[in-house]
């Protein structure tokens, strides 16, 4: 069986004023199905290009990115959209809530998109809600939560279209050391059910409970290593 | 994507869209507070100047219909020309034979009636009074749009019988009758006595004779009224009616060309005649109204338009404190379309919460100068329910064209930007 996600010598490059920037510089990537993978490195290095890159939020501007066996670096930007609602799912260092939605609305959100009713919507919300311990937390908003909720109502989005491969940014980064902790344990219930999960972390302790550790510096992988 | 999956998504879209932008306008009507305010005003101020407008309207309608609004009235004059050996300044005189030609010899002519005028006296036990009496054919009632309140107006049969019978005009029961009932009471017109067999409808004022005058006159047929006003031939005037009101000038060339042989007059006779026309008379005040209508026109559109500005200028605002929120929408798979359709959900959202309440302000403007104490005859603002949809309508048109630019630079957000909010 072939890799879950395949980067073959995927390029990034930005245009600064009148020059280019190559923020990515040939990345050679296979992530199996399961696995749990932090990426670390330090800032500027490249590694949230990369999460950028690897959750379909843009194209590489070279080489090739196959998921799932899919060469998606020539899809459209729908079908991108349509790949993301489908099979990817994102966890942000600043949770990223919408703030006028209850916490059922903000993790049903995109099911919205991938084309399930309101009912359904609703229903695998709130049952995944309570599955995170926010039961009590359903109809509350998230200026109504605490940091520690609201990351957890963030996972719920993250998962609740069930998708292939679970992206966080920094999942830690704006939690106390006992909030981030539950969250971390929270990713190793993921992990041990099975889910891809892909982190981008400053924190040791987060790259501590990956399977795979992968350093970046200046565009490349420094190191591939399992933790 | 095929149309029919479009459609699909458009329908499970929307609906929570226009939820979110109803939370969305809750939360925070202070800041659209303003943006609201001009969409409420812009559309309470087309609803009350269409409304204003159409009463206007009714009014010139409602004022010339009031005496028919397209006869021609024939008046017999002096000759400029020799002609037949006689000198100009001959007197032409009319008789029921100029009105036979009349009625055979204008084509583009509906209807032709002759009608004399004079003050006499009338005379009930109650009361003498001088009064103006009108001796025309029945088909005055229709020319001149009279309508019977009681009893019935003279016909066909009463003109060719001769019989002397009366119509009033709705003020003289009082002056001639006091309380009793005027139907089958006789007053003596000219000394002759005519029996009442109808009371008309309550004209009030009336644009062509900038008078109530048609309130208190005495209607009588013809033939019995040539021999109590006149001679017992002579006609005063012919009211020609053209089929349709462009007619008019035609009816003029054909009146010409029927009595000219009748009076022996030269095809160069110019004055033997003139012509009195309502259409001709009320068309400058049509033309006033018809620029006062459009001037308001302009002023609510100029409105409406500046609250278009006004929802430009919140979409911009929207679009640009939003981007997170569209770029985190992105993340979770929606299409720029979807951006797209969200913003202009909240447009439409603004624009018709707004709309909704400025029609509503509009219309209780209305009915409060409807029900209020107005000067006499004052035209009083009439809501057309086409001046309700047409205002929704436009309104839509101007928050879509105001929303769309904005909706489409915010749609074209970098998703990945999701991942650089800090």
């Amino acid at each position: 069986m072939g890799a879950l996600i395949a980067l073959r010598d995927v390029r990034k490059r930005f245009s600064l004023g009148e020059g280019e920037v190559e923020i990515l510089r040939g990345i050679d990537l296979d992530v199996d199905e399961g696995e749990f993978i932090a990426i670390m490195g330090p800032s500027g290095s490249g590694k949230t290009t990369m999460l950028e890159i690897l959750g379909a939020l843009s194209r590489p501007s070279a080489g090739s990115y196959h998921f799932d066996g899919d060469a998606i670096e020539s899809h459209d930007d729908d079908a991108l959209a349509d790949l993301r609602a489908a099979r990817m799912g994102f966890v942000f260092q600043t949770f990223n809530l919408m703030p006028r939605m209850t916490a059922v609305r903000n993790a049903a959100l995109p099911l919205l998109y991938a084309g399930a009713g309101r009912a359904e919507r609703e229903a695998r919300a709130r049952g995944l809600l309570e599955r995170l311990g926010l039961g009590h937390r359903l109809d509350h908003r998230p200026g109504q939560m605490s940091g520690g909720e609201r990351q957890r109502v963030a996972i719920a989005r993250a998962l609740v279209n069930d998708p292939r491969v679970v992206l966080a940014d920094e999942p830690t980064g704006n939690l106390d050391e006992k909030t981030g902790r539950e969250i971390l344990e929270l990713f190793d219930d993921l992990h041990g059910g099975g889910r891809t999960l892909i982190v981008v972390t400053h924190a040791p302790e987060v790259a501590e409970r990956a399977g795979r550790v992968i350093r970046i510096r200046d565009g490349r992988i420094e190191s591939d290593a399992a933790a | 994507m095929p149309p029919r999956e479009k459609l699909a998504r458009l329908r499970r879209l929307v609906p929570p869209l226009v939820g979110d932008a109803l939370d969305n306008l809750r939360a925070s009507w202070r800041a659209q507070a303003l943006t609201l305010a001009g969409i409420v005003w812009g559309a309470a101020s087309v609803v009350l100047l269409l409304s204003l407008g159409s009463g206007f309207n009714d009014f010139l309608d409602f004022g010339f219909g009031k005496t028919g609004d397209r006869w021609v009235a024939v008046d017999p004059e002096y000759t400029s020309t020799e002609a037949g050996g006689r000198l100009p300044g001959r007197r032409i005189r009319f008789t029921v034979r100029d009105l036979d030609r009349v009625r055979a010899g204008v084509p583009s002519a509906g209807r032709a009636v002759a009608e004399n005028q004079d003050i006499v006296p009338v005379v009930t036990p109650r009361r003498t009074r001088a009064t103006v009496v009108s001796a025309a054919g029945p088909e005055l009632f229709h020319i001149q749009n009279h309508a019977v309140g009681r009893g019935r107006y003279f016909d066909a049969d009463d003109e060719r019988r001769g019989r002397r019978v009366a119509v009033l005009g709705a003020d003289l029961v009082e002056v001639f009758f006091g309380d009793l009932d005027p139907l089958g009471r006789t007053l003596q017109i000219g000394g002759e006595p005519f029996e009442v067999i109808g009371v008309l409808v309550r004209k009030g004022w009336q644009f062509m004779t900038n008078s109530d005058i048609h309130d208190r006159m005495i209607f009588v047929p013809l033939s019995a009224g040539l021999r109590a006003l006149g001679d017992g031939e002579t006609i005063e005037t012919i009211l020609v009616e053209p089929r349709r009101i462009q007619d008019e000038p035609v009816v003029r060339r054909e009146v010409r060309a029927a009595l000219w042989p009748l009076h022996n007059l030269p095809p160069e006779e110019t004055r033997a005649v003139s012509f009195m026309s309502v259409p001709e008379i009320s068309e400058p005040s049509r033309r006033i109204f018809f620029v006062l209508q459009l001037l308001l026109g302009v002023v609510g559109t100029v409105t409406l338009a500046m609250a278009g500005t006004g929802v430009a200028n919140l979409m911009i605002a929207i679009a640009h404190e939003r981007r997170a929120e569209l770029a985190v929408r992105r993340t979770c798979g929606a299409r720029r379309a979807d951006l797209m359709l969200q913003l202009l959900v909240e447009t439409a959202v603004v624009v018709l919460v707004g709309g909704t309440l400025g029609v509503a302000i509009g219309l209780s403007a209305v009915l409060l100068i409807q029900v209020a104490p107005l000067p006499p005859d004052f035209p009083p603002p009439r809501i057309l329910p086409s001046v309700v949809s047409t205002t929704f309508l436009v309104l839509v048109a101007v928050g879509l064209a105001a929303g769309v630019a904005p909706a489409r630079v915010a749609a074209r957000v970098d998703p990945a930007s999701a991942l650089r909010v800090t």
